[in-house]
């Protein structure tokens, strides 16, 4: 334990490991963006015969 | 007649909670202005209102302000009974858990953000985990991290984690620690299999590490340019998106599930009565709740919540109260798959009250302060007070008639085969505990109104109004 606990702040060791892991974060964030796109582009591609054939809102 | 301050509010500058003639109100002060407008224009408030993440409130009288430099007074919803987080079960943790985290993305989209993140600030209201402190919010600050990250990690993350891979009964933590479990703390009591999860290795280990490396160090969100402000770069709004997201997976991945025992014992809540014998009592209770017609109830050992649910049927604001964090946990669960909204199920030891606790011992209320209710549910409870825990019958009656008005009580005679459990192990040193020293303890603080056997058990259940009340 180390001397003087009671004027230790803990705020600046939550700010700086929040800045640390934030670029890793937002990568996370940007990658799974861009999958949602590719999935939602993929899912409509095979999605389109069906509304070919039946009712049609996107049509 | 001027206001009353509530005990607990008034760590904050821009404002606190007060009473006037019964009523509760919120003074905000004139430091606050600028981001109660911004809560109001951004559109922030109405969208929370309107997923019933906060409680609503209505503009009252300026003149109503108690204490100086008010901008606006305002007339908040009042929850059905006010809790605590050591009262709560795993779930319900974890649901206040994840409507902070909501809440925090609401006010993101809309260029707020939460600047403290107390599990204080949250009560359940019902049966939803609800933000009470409507001065919570403030501009959101570009380029920069959560103000309220650690204070979110140690009130929320930690004491789950902790439920979730030791024991559920650690969430009696938040009793003695007040602005939640140290992340040192809780990085040390934790197992080794925690760290392989990501979520937990960043938010719970790195960052007690973090702490403890850069103790007393001044920020960019400080006063000082000293120290690692000068090294920092801005936080994106996608690290700050990734942030919650990362938090929010954190919370969602802990799960805790009662022990298949409770649960069975979930299905046999009923195994010390004959069929017969049980629909009895679920219709005698709910006689004796049409007969107090009471606006609220205190079913006191309420197990997973019964006749919890008779008295809610019957229209009155129940909190169901056990003391075993399992049957509590299974409880909420099944109340919201219900969706009876006005049972609050709590974790609450009868011979170990919650304590009045914080800042001159009148932060949190005690139970006590809380009450009384209008009615309370004391059944199958006698014996475990009188026999498991030596409370003489005067004592036990003497808590409930501080406890309510009516009183549907039950007594089980040494006979009963839960009776002779409990003496088992123990010397018979209770020659009192018979049915007519329950009477004559209960008859001096109770008129004694209604009798009634329940079939096949040798119990009583005895209806009771207390004397000399209003």
């Amino acid at each position: 334990m180390k001397p003087l606990f009671a004027y230790i702040d803990a705020n600046s060791g939550s700010y700086l490991i929040q800045v640390i892991a934030g670029a890793g974060l937002a990568v996370m964030v940007a990658a799974k963006v861009f999958w949602r796109r590719v999935w939602g582009f993929l899912t409509r591609k095979n999605a389109a015969p069906k509304v070919d054939s039946g009712s049609s809102r996107e049509d | 007649m001027s206001g009353v301050g509530v005990a607990g509010s008034f760590r904050d500058p821009s404002g606190f909670v007060f009473t006037r003639e019964g009523t509760l109100y919120r003074q905000v002060n004139r430091v606050f202005a600028d981001q109660f407008e911004l809560l109001h224009s951004s559109g922030l408030y109405d969208a929370l209102t309107g997923e019933g993440l906060v409680v609503r409130h209505e503009e009252a009288d300026l003149s109503l302000a108690p204490g100086p430099d008010a901008y606006r007074v305002i007339r908040p919803k009042r929850v059905g009974f006010v809790s605590y987080p050591y009262e709560w079960s795993f779930s319900q943790l974890k649901d206040a858990a994840l409507a902070t985290l909501r809440i925090q993305s609401v006010a993101m989209e809309h260029g707020m953000s939460l600047r403290d993140a107390s599990a204080y600030n949250i009560q359940f209201d019902g049966g939803r985990a609800v933000l009470i402190d409507t001065l919570s919010f403030e501009k959101l600050r570009e380029g920069q991290p959560w103000i309220a990250y650690g204070q979110f990690c140690q009130h929320f993350l930690a004491p789950l984690a902790l439920m979730r891979y030791r024991d559920p009964r650690l969430g009696q933590l938040a009793r003695v620690q007040l602005d939640g479990v140290p992340l040192d703390m809780a990085a040390g009591l934790l197992p080794f299999r925690s760290r392989l999860r990501p979520a937990l290795l960043l938010h719970l280990f790195l960052h007690a590490r973090s702490q403890r490396r850069h103790a007393g160090e001044a920020t960019a969100a400080g006063s000082s340019e000293q120290g690692p402000a000068k090294r920092t770069r801005p936080f994106s709004r996608q690290a700050f998106v990734g942030l919650i997201q990362s938090l929010e997976g954190a919370i969602r991945k802990l799960r805790w599930d009662p022990p298949t025992s409770v649960w069975s014992a979930y299905y046999d809540e009923a195994d010390s009565y004959s069929q017969q014998g049980l629909a009895h009592k679920q219709r005698l209770v709910g006689e004796f709740v049409r007969q107090a017609s009471p606006q609220t109830v205190w079913d006191l050992g309420a197990n997973t919540g019964m006749f919890s649910r008779i008295a809610a049927a019957e229209g009155a604001r129940t909190v169901a109260f056990d003391f075993d964090p399992a049957t509590v946990d299974i409880c909420y669960r099944k109340l919201a798959e219900e969706k009876v909204k006005n049972v609050h199920p709590l974790i609450l030891d009868l011979t170990n009250p919650s304590p009045a606790i914080g800042w001159e011992n009148r932060e949190r209320m005690t139970l006590a302060e809380r009450g009384p209710a209008d009615m309370a549910l004391a059944l199958a409870l006698v014996h475990h007070l009188a026999i498991a825990n030596n409370v003489p019958l005067q004592g036990v009656a003497g808590f409930f008639r501080a406890s309510c008005t009516w009183l549907a009580v039950e007594f089980v005679p040494k006979s009963d085969p839960k009776v002779q459990m409990l003496l088992a192990a123990r010397e018979d040193v209770f020659p009192g505990y018979t049915r007519e020293g329950f009477e004559e303890a209960f008859a001096e603080r109770f008129e004694i109104l209604r009798t009634e056997p329940i079939p096949d058990s040798g119990r009583m259940l005895y209806l009771m109004r207390a004397q000399n009340a209003a």
